[in-house]
């Protein structure tokens, strides 16, 4: 599939305007190409999966995309417009992975820095905390967390930024399965209210669960872009799992 | 083609980050450990000096002339100071290096510059943060300073301001060579930070002041 019958995909899908479109992002690290003419686009309010094996360029797009690491070529819509590299902090916010950020500072005040910065009542960061089950960990400093918690702290800065974009990579790293369900749940009701997530995950069947369409990521290149029924009609697969598209395309 | 509006909060209010570099700078080992080994050190050094400024002092009791070459500000201030100055130099850039090393080392960094501020308010806090550990540095020779004053000892202000403000300046300078050599890889940091200090070392001439140590004894020859 070329990269503009993939954005046509894409956009057949929803006739409304992309919230962000990413158009030919290219990256390589000396000889070695990590991205090659990625080209997808973001609709408002959906959950959007990156999915793809480790080593497949999931995390170098978004730190691309969010401006984090600067792309050799391409660039990124918003709403239609260019989004120059300063900029992207204003619209979109990225969750990196294997993050143990101020571990000598205690969970809650890590919290209210983040709710201080962006001005959140306390009524929003109380909601935030209950939602990802965080108020036992709250006096504990964030090096004696758990991984769990210690994740769920990172979605909780995360979830208290108020950007209409919120990349998040590996959401679901460090939780067991009931709590990768409780936190899928979380970020549903996170996009139902208008905000649209972007997840990097490499587990396919966490992606089947939580995502509303899905870029697949293989080498450094896009596969396939859509809804899985989209996909299974890509690949003629009508009854395939998400794992059988995915690897029918790579 | 215009760019879109912004979305979200362009700015974002000052204290929350400052408020989070002190406690950063307060709750790392490196600040307390320098305390530790600087209140000893700044107290033997003022005890010492005050003995052997008292023992010159009754000695000169009867000679004028020695009594009028006698001052408190090199006999007690200048060798207190030196305790710090040499803290300072020795430990102070570990405190200012982690200001900013341990963002880098935990990824924390890559969460703070998507945050609503221009990089110079970031570095401003850090700043302000290290002339925080700064002062807190500065309490034990303070401290000794008023016992001084307590024990019926002398000081001339505008000299004491002046010993003060060249330990200051020298501080943030060694700050800011602290936080900049921090900004290299983990590797580099070593040989770049050390290059830096023997690089910037014969610049710190112009920082020392008349209260530093190795200018006051040459200050005291001339006179």
């Amino acid at each position: 599939m070329t990269v503009s019958s993939a954005i046509l995909l894409d956009r057949t899908a929803d006739r409304a305007p992309a919230l962000m479109e990413v158009a030919g992002l290219s990256k390589r690290y000396g000889e070695q190409r990590a991205l090659a003419d990625i080209s997808f686009a973001v609709n408002a309010g959906e959950v959007l999966g990156l999915i793809g094996p480790n080593g497949a360029g999931k995390t170098t797009l978004m730190e691309a995309v969010a401006g984090v690491l600067a792309a050799d070529n391409g660039r990124i819509l918003w709403r239609g417009m260019p989004l120059a590299l300063p900029q992207r902090r204003e619209f979109m916010f990225y969750l990196p992975d294997g993050l143990r950020p101020w571990e000598d500072q205690y969970a809650a005040r890590v919290i209210e820095f983040f709710a201080a910065v962006y001005g959140r009542p306390e009524i929003f960061v109380a909601d935030t905390i209950r939602s990802l089950g965080l108020a036992p960990v709250l006096r504990n400093r964030i090096a004696a967390l758990s991984k769990g918690y210690g994740r769920r702290v990172m979605l909780a800065l995360a979830l208290l930024t108020p950007h209409p974009l919120l990349l998040m990579d590996e959401p679901f790293d460090g939780f067991d399965l009931r709590q990768t369900r409780e936190i899928m749940n979380v970020l549903r009701e996170v996009a139902s209210n208008g905000r649209t997530l972007v997840l990097a995950i490499h587990q396919l069947s966490d992606a089947a669960r939580v995502c509303d369409r899905f870029v697949l990521l293989a080498e450094g290149r896009v596969r396939g872009v859509g809804t899985l029924a989209q996909l299974r009609t890509q690949t003629g697969k009508p009854a395939a799992g998400l794992e059988e598209v995915f690897l029918a395309l790579t | 083609m215009r760019s879109p509006d912004p979305a979200v909060v362009q700015r974002a209010p000052f204290h929350p980050l400052l408020a989070k570099e002190l406690w950063e700078v307060a709750s790392g080992r490196a600040l307390w450990t320098m305390l530790l080994i600087l209140c000893p050190l700044v107290g033997y050094s003022f005890f010492q000096a005050a003995a052997l400024y008292g023992e010159a002092s009754s000695a000169a009791r009867d000679s004028p002339l020695l009594a009028s070459g006698l001052s408190p500000f090199d006999g007690v201030l200048v060798p207190t100071f030196g305790a710090l100055y040499v803290a300072v130099t020795l430990l102070f850039p570990f405190v200012a290096i982690r200001a900013l090393g341990r963002e880098k080392e935990t990824g924390a960094l890559r969460l703070l510059v998507q945050l609503p501020y221009r990089v110079p308010t970031l570095i401003a806090a850090k700043m302000t943060a290290i002339f925080g550990a700064w002062l807190a540095a500065v309490v034990p020779a303070a401290t000794a300073l008023a016992i001084w004053l307590m024990l019926g000892g002398h000081l001339y202000l505008p000299e004491t301001l002046d010993l003060l403000l060249g330990h200051l300046l020298y501080g943030l300078l060694v700050g800011a060579i602290a936080l900049f050599s921090a900004t290299f890889p983990k590797a580099r940091r070593r040989r770049r930070s050390s290059r830096l200090r023997s690089r910037s070392a014969p610049g710190c001439w112009i920082l020392r002041w008349p209260g530093s140590p190795a200018c006051s004894s040459g200050y005291r020859a001339c006179r």
